[in-house]
């Protein structure tokens, strides 16, 4: 893939605040279509990157390029065409939902009114209440009906479902985002920063793990799950030592060991399988585990 | 509170040795009034960053008592207001004698009550507000609001008797001195109560931006978020300075108060015309007496404090709401973000902070005089130099408001760099005096006489304050702009401003010494 087609294209991104170093030689591309994940623990880098990103903070070194353009040269270009949800949500306390989103909306060329209404409907918010009489969550919910309804090409969420019901953040997950993605597959593209990896799931295609500002892992959803395996033996007689396995992990309980494999041959399964077996199981592990399992 | 609390004592240690017997507090002395306002600041300060960060529910869960948390924030702050009352009034006594005989005791105490009136009204004010700047204001309006009738009261009755003034103002400092601690002291109560009883509402508490929702979804439609984003961005930042228009509505209300009682001592008087009573002619309100200096006080207050406090909310307001990020976000220019926050903020800080003061003036001294000398040249002149300096004023405090994360923080940096700036203005002066062998000082001495000097004063001063406006236009704009605030640069460009002013100065200093040359040839 041509760089130039990427929508976001970070390059040995830094940032340090004083001695220290938020944001470590970064790099990361997203490409157009893509629900790109962004995970890492507190304080990794996850914010800051993203602040880059929106020209909110100025790179030490590397390059950012979103949509092929420098943010902090063709701001209104860029910014036009994406949606951000901070982590910490505000609005003006003196306005209502709906002179908020009133407010929201003169800045965009494109307002899907439908798509308000039918959100507005979903997570049963009073358009006339005042902004200050909201919940966390429910100004979570206005911040994210304000950034799909412009329909932008990229949508950038930082810990969007933090402080939502577990109903409303299934609700926002399957039907908004998935909605939003389905209705232009080829150009709308997600980047989501969260700890809550389990419930995006399903919607990941891609993702980067980042720990102290580096990358760690950066790889296909399904690449991952195929490359990274669970292996389960419950051996007949006491297990036998498994160091030539190399695994990420490894817990023994009296006849049974559990392993994490990274990019296991198909030739050590059969070296395994080879040793007096009551039980195998290989399965592969989901992007939390996933996330666990690297940054171990 | 400790910098509050140093800073008490600076300005009660100033006030200590800069009182005569001719200043009176009621007259506006800065530095009592600075006195005043940071006894104010300290108490809002105490609640108010703890609602803001909203520590409040976390204090309130360890395992002490509400009481004990009240009564140990309480005796912080009490230290704080008794060093400085001592620092005031301590060396008085033995160096003007004790009694009410001295002018500046009276005037000391004067200070040191309403100093202590505010400070112990101000917790219930941030209570009840929600935050400490609408408790702030809220708090200094109060012990005024109490005296205006307090005061018309006692000036009707003692008139009335032919009581002279001397016995009128000395009755009315009594008087003040038991009602105002009567106040400050049912406030401290009811906050005591208040706090004890305090119910974590969330973001609900914040009674000045639900005033200000009330209006917009009211009266004032013109407010709502319409379709045009420039308008949405102007309605936006006028709203931002809600603190602001409730000040200057307390003062007006302040003001027309003053006035209706003053109406009434003169019906009571008996000195309204037969004209005034037939209604072809409007009242006039003659200032003498006490009531005057009384109403000085508060507006030199508020005439100082509106240009700092519109600036101080430019930026500061939105990143205590949170909203900062959400607009720099939007598909709009930072640039013309920046244009209209800073327009809005001139053109509140002008219609509440000249216009609505010069009016309280004019119409307060003689309606008729007043209409009558309204396009006078000294008028003219007066605004032709106040203009440039609430320009300047409210310019350098959206500059500290776009460091600063709080408004009352950026306000407090801002009336520190709007001090700043003017003691160096006057050090570069004298510089260049001496530079110049006093050339200054006769040439502005002779200023009046020559028109050529008075032009090229008028233009090094216009130069100065557009060099001045656009560094403070530069600067506030790299802060505002979201990216990393790197303090350092923001010092560089004020010793920027500084060396430039110095550098003006030098040039007024070598052009008038040329015109002075002149004239004399």
């Amino acid at each position: 893939m041509k760089s130039t087609d990427a929508v976001i294209e970070i390059r040995g991104l830094h940032k340090s605040y004083g001695a220290t170093d938020a944001v470590n030689g970064l790099d990361l591309m997203v490409r157009p279509g893509r629900c790109y994940g962004f995970f890492g623990r507190n304080g990794a880098g996850k914010t800051t990157t993203i602040k880059c990103l929106l020209n909110l903070l100025k790179p030490n070194q590397g390059t950012v390029r979103v949509f092929g353009r420098d943010p902090s040269k063709q701001e209104v270009e860029v910014k036009s065409r994406l949606a951000y949800v901070p982590d910490q949500v505000a609005f003006y306390p003196w306005m209502t939902v709906n002179e908020t989103l009133r407010y929201l909306e003169s800045f965009r060329r494109k307002w899907n009114r439908d798509i308000e209404n039918d959100l507005l409907e979903r997570f049963d918010l009073d358009a006339s209440k005042l902004t200050t009489a909201l919940s966390k969550g429910q100004r979570t919910q206005l911040a994210l009906i304000s950034a799909v309804c412009p329909e932008p090409e990229l949508l950038v969420l930082d810990e969007p479902t933090s402080g939502l019901d577990p109903i409303v953040r299934r609700e926002f997950i399957e039907t908004v985002i998935g909605a939003y993605q389905e209705a232009d597959p080829e150009r709308r593209t997600i980047l989501v920063s969260t700890h809550l990896i389990r419930e995006f799931e399903g919607l990941i295609d891609e993702f980067t793990i980042i720990n102290n500002g580096r990358e760690v892992v950066s790889m296909e959803a399904d690449t991952a799950r195929r490359q990274f395996q669970r292996v389960r033996a419950r051996f007949v007689h006491a297990p036998p030592d498994l160091a030539f396995a190399s695994p990420r992990s490894m817990r023994r309980e009296g006849r049974e060991v559990e392993m994490v494999l990274h990019e296991a041959a198909p030739e050590l399964l059969e070296r395994l399988r080879g040793y007096p077996l009551e039980s195998f199981d290989v399965e592969s592990l989901s992007l939390e585990e996933i996330f666990v399992s690297s940054l171990r | 509170m400790l910098p509050y609390w140093l800073g008490l004592l600076v300005a009660a240690i100033f006030v200590h040795f800069s009182a005569t017997p001719n200043d009176s507090f009621w007259d506006g002395h800065p530095a009592r009034m600075l006195l005043v306002i940071l006894g104010a600041v300290m108490g809002a300060v105490s609640f108010g960053v703890e609602l803001s960060s909203n520590t409040l529910p976390l204090l309130l869960v360890q395992p002490l008592s509400r009481n004990r948390l009240w009564w140990e924030k309480m005796s912080v702050f009490g230290a704080a207001l008794t060093t400085a009352s001592l620092v005031m009034v301590v060396r008085t006594p033995w160096e003007e004698g004790w009694g009410w005989g001295s002018g500046i005791l009276v005037d000391q105490w004067s200070a040191v009550v309403m100093l202590w009136a505010v400070a112990l009204s101000i917790p219930l004010w941030t209570l009840v507000a929600g935050t400490a700047l609408g408790g702030t204001v809220l708090g200094l309006a109060g012990p005024f609001i109490l005296s205006v009738p307090l005061v018309a009261l006692i000036e009707i009755t003692m008139e009335r008797r032919g009581i002279d003034f001397i016995r009128i103002a000395r009755v009315v400092h009594t008087y003040l001195s038991v009602a105002l601690p009567v106040y400050a002291l049912s406030c401290f109560l009811a906050a005591w109560w208040r706090f004890c009883h305090y119910q974590a509402k969330g973001n609900g508490g914040d009674l000045l931006a639900g005033f200000a929702a009330r209006s917009t979804r009211g009266r004032f439609v013109f407010l709502r978020s319409g379709r045009d984003p420039f308008w949405n961005l102007v309605r936006k930042e006028v709203l931002l300075h809600r603190v602001s228009f409730v000040m200057a509505g307390l003062m007006t209300g302040v003001w027309f108060l003053f006035l209706a009682m003053l109406a009434i001592v003169e019906g009571l008087r008996g000195q309204i015309t037969d004209e005034v009573k037939n209604g072809t002619l409007i009242p006039t309100l003659s200032l003498d007496g006490f009531g005057i200096g009384l109403f000085a006080g508060p507006l030199v207050i508020y005439a100082m404090m509106i240009p700092i406090l519109v600036g101080a909310s430019a930026v500061a307001e939105e990143r205590t709401l949170g909203t900062h990020l959400m607009n720099l976000t939007l598909p709009s220019l930072r640039r013309g973000q920046w244009g209209i926050k800073c327009l809005v903020a001139v053109g509140v800080s002008f219609v509440l902070g000249l216009v609505l003061p010069c009016c309280a003036s004019v119409v307060s001294s003689d309606v008729r005089q007043a209409l009558g000398s309204i396009p006078s040249r000294e008028l003219l002149q007066l605004a032709l130099i106040l203009t440039p300096i609430q320009l300047l004023m409210v310019l350098a405090a959206t500059w500290a408001s776009a460091l600063c994360q709080t408004t009352l923080r950026s306000a407090g940096l801002a009336t520190v760099m709007i001090a700043s700036l003017f003691v160096w203005t006057v050090i570069s002066l004298n510089i260049g005096d001496f530079w110049h062998q006093g050339v200054v000082s006769r040439a502005v001495g002779e200023m009046m006489l020559h028109d050529g000097l008075k032009a090229a004063m008028i233009l090094l001063a216009v130069f100065s304050v557009v060099g001045a406006v656009i560094a403070f236009l530069v600067l506030g704009y790299r802060g505002f702009r979201g990216l990393e605030r790197r303090r350092w640069e923001h010092w560089a460009g004020f010793g920027a401003v500084c060396i430039f002013v110095l550098f003006m100065s030098q040039m007024a200093g070598i052009l008038l010494g040329a015109l002075h040359g002149q004239g004399q040839g």
